[in-house]
């Protein structure tokens, strides 16, 4: 069973208030925000966004180094934390108490982690499709996610849904 | 709310003889789509984006293609621009703001703070305000709900119980109007909406009914007047899916396996989220 801490006198779950929304660097993820917001205003929730992004790597021209993975990661990390902050006010400003992250690497093992570690009570995220030949090759994260994830997961699609 | 705390600061400002095209570069590239205009350092006007636009020629003459740049290329920011702009100080309500454009049909107002130029105002960013104001007094809430429920397993089985219970949560948080959906497989879908449909018409009009008793059990008696009961026949992906669209709900709960690949297709396919319980 999917577990849910916040439960009534009988043990059985009933709402759950600290949501993990997973996101990345696109805008299409993002989409999944308005929902979160409109389902945990009335709770006063807690939201941690986590940008999961691909790790650094160091890019060479010939002998030369021009970028370490480090810089790369750090740069990435400034440009993902920027577009968080301007999601994290707007929450707050909404009444939903807002922590963000920025990590990197495989993102469905980083958010099952995080939500892990975080003590989340649900996993909020788009299912961004992918195309071509990784979508017969590989699974995508929300797959990975809903798949895995022993928390009540809330997914939208990347599009053709109604607006929040 | 004062104005110095809802304005956008301007991204500089273009002289009224500056041409058009090279002003609408600086509105593609300003957030808020609107520029101060000045004549010789005097405030001369506004400048947006509708108004650009509405210099234009027309996109559909009987011109040809290379004459539009042509045309658009003689235009001033002074053709464009909305003269006598409307200015509001700092310290101004959005109240007031709003109430100034609407009076005079603008779209964008300067803001000062004694004679400086401190940033601009656009109608959207009013409306952001009132949007604001208006969650805060009425914040947003989910009124529709669908919850899928199986009748297959026993009652106690948990995932189910799980959604339902989870479905009832938000609900009651909500005050949201909870359907609870059953898709029954080999039932008759002319029973299903009422109609008769042969021999085994009893037989079938029996299951639904205990298949509606039993989702009723489901609800605890203090929730039931906020539950209305759906028994569907067919398919059950695409009797969910139905379901959602027929009662409008902003968000689907499903129990069931996690990662099933009807869960999976629902989410796929739903016109509102999933929450998988």
């Amino acid at each position: 069973m999917r577990r849910c801490t916040t439960v009534n006198d009988k043990g059985v779950p009933i709402m759950f208030r600290r949501v993990l929304v997973v996101l990345d660097a696109g805008p299409v993820a993002r989409r999944i925000v308005p929902w979160v917001r409109r389902l945990l205003i009335p709770v006063h929730g807690d939201v941690r966004l986590l940008v999961v992004l691909p790790p650094g790597r160091t890019v060479t021209a010939g002998s030369r180094t021009l970028l370490y993975a480090n810089q790369g990661e750090d740069a990435a990390r400034d440009a993902a934390g920027v577009a968080l902050a301007a999601i994290a006010a707007q929450l707050r400003d909404d009444g939903l108490a807002v922590s963000s992250e920025v990590r990197f690497g495989d993102p469905g093992a980083v958010a099952l982690d995080v939500a892990q570690a975080w003590g989340a009570e649900a996993i909020a995220l788009v299912d961004v499709p992918t195309r071509g030949v990784r979508r017969w090759l590989t699974r995508s994260v929300a797959d990975e996610i809903v798949q895995k994830s022993p928390l009540p997961v809330l997914v939208a699609r990347a599009s053709g849904q109604r607006a929040a | 709310m004062r104005m110095k705390m809802l304005m956008r600061c301007s991204s500089g400002t273009v002289e009224a003889r500056e041409s058009l095209a090279a002003a609408s570069m600086r509105l593609a590239s300003d957030p808020g789509g609107c520029v101060v205009v000045t004549d010789g350092g005097r405030l001369a006007g506004v400048l947006t984006h509708a108004d650009a636009r509405a210099a234009g020629p027309s996109t559909v003459p009987s011109l040809a293609v290379h004459e539009l740049p042509a045309l658009t290329s003689r235009l001033t920011v002074a053709d464009a621009m909305r003269r006598d702009p409307v200015v509001v100080p700092s310290d101004a309500t959005p109240a007031d703001a709003a109430r100034a454009l609407r009076t005079r049909g603008h779209r964008a107002a300067i803001v000062v703070d004694g004679s400086e130029v401190v940033g601009v105002v656009t109608a959207t960013d009013l409306l952001g305000a009132l949007v604001q104001r208006l969650e805060r007094e009425t914040p947003p809430r989910l009124s529709r709900l669908l919850v899928a429920v199986s009748l297959a397993a026993a009652p106690s089985r948990r995932s189910s119980r799980t959604a339902l219970d989870l479905a009832l949560g938000i609900a009651r948080r909500h005050r949201a109007t909870l359907t609870l959906l059953h898709v029954m497989r080999g039932l008759s879908l002319r029973v299903a909406e009422g109609l008769p449909a042969g021999v085994d018409a009893d037989v079938q009009r029996w299951r639904l009914a205990q298949a509606r008793a039993a989702l009723v059990r489901r609800v605890p008696p203090e929730d039931r007047s906020m539950v209305r009961v759906d028994v569907r026949a067919g398919d059950i992906v695409e009797g969910v899916l139905g379901g959602a669209a027929s009662t409008g709900a902003e968000l689907i709960v499903v129990g069931g396996r996690p990662g099933a690949s009807l869960v999976r297709e629902m989410m796929r396919r739903a016109p509102c989220p999933v929450l998988a319980a």
